[in-house]
């Protein structure tokens, strides 16, 4: 009595007309009372005939010469394919991707840096010196701005980093 | 008898033409079998020629106890095998791209050229959704219809397990081919 593992691999034979004409009677006469066989033995012979009908793809032009120009010997053979670039670049993207990670993380910034900076990202407490620093620009009193001015007095200079005017800290005012 | 056993010792003596008659020899069962286990024509030009280079490289590690034929496969399905195994961000834009083409709807007639191409086509997008195992001793034998033996020496497994995937890996694809096919 025929068992399928046996009966599949007449299935197989079946399908490339490789078998004998007692095997074929076997194999029928188990199928004929096994449906997972029977499918079995239908797919093989379906798929065997359209396999049949796939013609061979043509070479790519210049296929030849490529490759003889890879192994010839001699500084013309190609490096690329000599360090395998796919393949390092296949390693590389991996690392490459951690790397960016990382940088984001770092360049976002951890818990600790954000108290040292009371409170302040690095990036808002560098904002809020960058607005120190430019808040009275418009008014060309700003520390920087003033330290540029050739004509400037020391005591104009004391006062802007102070944030007071030297007719304020004179007590002449502006009658407020 | 090898038949390649003559032209392999003169490729081993570094004569280029010999190597060139090699690649000459196979070129088309390579480049099928990677067309047909990739389902990609530029990705199945590069791994073809890798394995001839790899082939050129390594004819040292060739022994001779296989025919030359058979430890040419065995190194195209590692290398193919490799490139499946690993898919790349192009690899699968370029899977995409195929999936969105029309199918095959009717055979056509022997002689046309272009429905050859589209039953190409179409069977090499069926081949493409097997599992690997089966696609490749499916391949082997119904594309480059390698003998049973063959391909248990090429993929390293029993001729037992060789059956078993074709039978398995022809039920699977029969599906895969009957909607563009129009079996019943």
């Amino acid at each position: 009595m025929l068992m399928c593992d046996t009966a599949e691999a007449l299935v197989v034979r079946e399908a490339d007309g490789l078998l004998a004409p007692a095997e074929l009677a076997g194999l029928e006469a188990h199928a004929a009372g096994c449906e997972a066989c029977r499918a079995l033995r239908a797919a093989n012979l379906a798929v065997k005939r359209a396999m049949a009908l796939r013609t061979d793809a043509m070479v790519p032009s210049g296929f030849a010469p490529r490759v003889l120009a890879c192994v010839a010997p001699g500084p013309s053979a190609d490096w690329l394919e000599a360090v395998d670039w796919r393949r390092w670049t296949e390693w590389m993207l991996p690392v490459a991707a951690a790397l960016l990670l990382i940088a984001g993380v770092a360049g976002n910034g951890g818990s600790t840096s954000t108290a040292a900076n009371g409170g302040l990202s690095p990036s808002e407490s560098s904002a809020t010196v960058s607005e120190a620093w430019t808040l009275s620009a418009e008014t060309e009193s700003s520390p920087a701005t003033s330290a540029l001015r050739q004509d400037v007095t020391s005591d104009e200079l004391l006062a802007t980093m102070l944030g007071t005017r030297v007719a304020d800290a004179e007590g002449t005012g502006n009658g407020r | 008898m090898d038949p390649d056993r003559a032209l392999v010792e003169e490729v081993r003596r570094g004569n280029q033409e010999a190597f060139a008659d090699l690649v000459g020899r196979y070129q088309v069962r390579v480049f099928n079998l990677a067309r047909a286990l990739t389902g990609n024509e530029a990705d199945a030009a590069e791994l073809a020629q890798d394995v001839f280079v790899k082939i050129y490289r390594g004819l040292g590690t060739f022994r001779g106890e296989s025919a030359f034929r058979t430890w040419l496969y065995r190194v195209a399905t590692n290398v193919i095998r490799s490139h499946i195994a690993r898919p790349s961000v192009f690899r699968w834009l370029v899977r995409r791209e195929r999936n969105d083409a029309d199918p095959l709807e009717t055979l056509a007639a022997p002689g046309d050229i272009e429905a050859r191409v589209t039953q190409r086509d179409a069977i090499d997008r069926a081949l493409g959704q097997l599992p690997t195992d089966l696609r490749m001793a499916v391949t082997l034998r119904d594309v480059e219809g390698l003998e049973y033996k063959e391909i248990s020496e090429v993929l390293d497994i029993p001729i037992g397990t060789v059956m078993s995937r074709i039978a398995r890996g022809r039920e699977k694809l029969r599906p895969l081919l009957a909607a563009s096919l129009g079996w019943t």
